[in-house]
């Protein structure tokens, strides 16, 4: 063995085993205005092996789901610029944006947006007060896994 | 021409709507901060941010089963005036009340601890136990009970107990070891805003939460009520009608 590849060994590698992690996971894309709640839900999906693409409001968000490659949206509703379900309605008109699940997670449980998600084929709307990070988890999986 | 009478509901309807309105917004302003405290405490309790002594977990378990309180207050006050006018929207699926049960035996098993009370649940082996309902909701209404078991009972149990009293129907209890209700306020007790008067004031409430899981369960085509008596403790029960797999 010589000396570089006695380097190469020695040398830690995390980013390769993160970039492995990446290609394993399922590809979510988090819209979330709220920046603090935005870390938290990254940072326990992440922890649960997502790859998590986050996005501060409907804009930025219908940019990245168009753009790039997600398994699963999970979107709020009450946002700056964009709200979740304009976002959820302009995408839906994009052939790209017909057949991604879209999870709403949002505290807004008013009667219309409710109805409104529904009408734009969203599966799920959970009120994130109601649960831990862990248990929005074991729902997205769930849901996943169906 | 509009009457006074025509003039004066469509004022009490416009107040109406701003009521909920601001209801609304204030519910979803305060939900914001307490999904992150629930969020990161309930983090820290799973071992997310390395670990802690058990001094610091009891102090995490307490701090997060009180922020649960205002989650419910703030569910209640948004429930309320919607189920009233039958506004609320229900996203029914079938469960298993025994799993709603073990919920809430392990949410509120730290609350109980900590005031040195006996949590149990008990269920047969063999039970017929699965209903069609909103899951967020019945879990609403076991929360409720059981927090008023827990908050109203300074010494002894508290029990939940899932049974089938008769085929068909499934009923869940919280019985506690608490002060007990007279005859004369049970009949009040599942009424919007009302306070059992000997625990009035000691713990908060808003006396919203029996009315509402009275309102929840007879949406559900249930039956609720209590069976108490003073010194006595009580027991609070709802019964549904279970459903079989194929059915909708």
């Amino acid at each position: 063995m010589d000396d570089s590849q006695k380097q190469s060994q020695s040398i830690p590698t995390p980013t390769v085993a993160i970039e492995e992690n990446k290609a394993q996971g399922p590809n979510v894309l988090f819209i979330e205005d709220d920046s603090l709640l935005l870390k938290m839900y990254k940072t326990k999906f992440e922890h649960e092996g997502f790859n998590v693409i986050s996005a501060l409001d409907g804009e930025e968000g219908l940019t990245a789901a168009l753009e790039q490659n997600v398994d699963l949206i999970i979107l709020d509703i009450m946002m700056p610029r964009l709200s979740g379900l304009d976002m959820l309605a302009k995408y839906r008109q994009d052939v790209k944006g017909k057949s991604v699940p879209v999870i709403i997670l949002t505290n807004l449980t008013r009667e219309e947006e409710m109805k409104r998600a529904k009408e734009l084929g969203v599966k799920e709307f959970i009120v994130k007060a109601d649960y831990t990070p862990s248990e929005v988890v074991r729902k997205i999986k769930d849901y996943l896994g169906k | 021409m509009l009457t006074n009478d025509s003039k004066q509901s469509s004022s009490d309807n416009e107040i109406d709507q701003q009521k909920e309105e601001f209801i609304s917004l204030v519910a979803h302003e305060f939900r914001a901060p307490l999904t992150a405290i629930k969020g990161y405490l309930s983090m820290i309790l799973e071992g997310d941010a390395g670990n802690i002594s058990d001094k610091a977990r009891g102090f995490i378990a307490d701090a997060l089963a009180v922020n649960e309180r205002l989650v419910r207050l703030v569910n209640n006050m948004l429930n309320v005036s919607r189920i009233e006018k039958g506004k609320l929207v229900f996203q029914m699926e079938r469960i298993n009340l025994s799993r709603i049960a073990s919920v809430a035996l392990d949410n509120f098993r730290a609350e109980a601890d900590r005031k040195g009370l006996k949590l149990s649940l008990e269920i047969p082996t063999r039970i017929d136990d699965l209903i069609y309902v909103d899951v967020d909701k019945i879990n609403e209404v076991v929360a409720n009970l059981v927090s008023n078991a827990v908050k109203y009972t300074e010494k002894g149990f508290v029990k939940i107990k899932v049974s089938n009293p008769i085929e068909g129907v499934i009923r869940l209890e919280v019985s506690d070891s608490g002060p007990g209700i007279s005859q004369e306020e049970q009949r009040l007790l599942f009424r919007k805003f009302y306070r059992v008067e000997s625990t009035a004031g000691k713990t908060v409430g808003s006396g919203l939460g029996l009315y509402i899981c009275k309102l929840l369960i007879e949406k559900f085509n249930g039956k609720i009520g209590v069976e108490s008596d003073l010194d006595k403790g009580s027991t609070f029960w709802f019964e549904l009608a279970t459903v079989k797999k194929e059915d909708s």
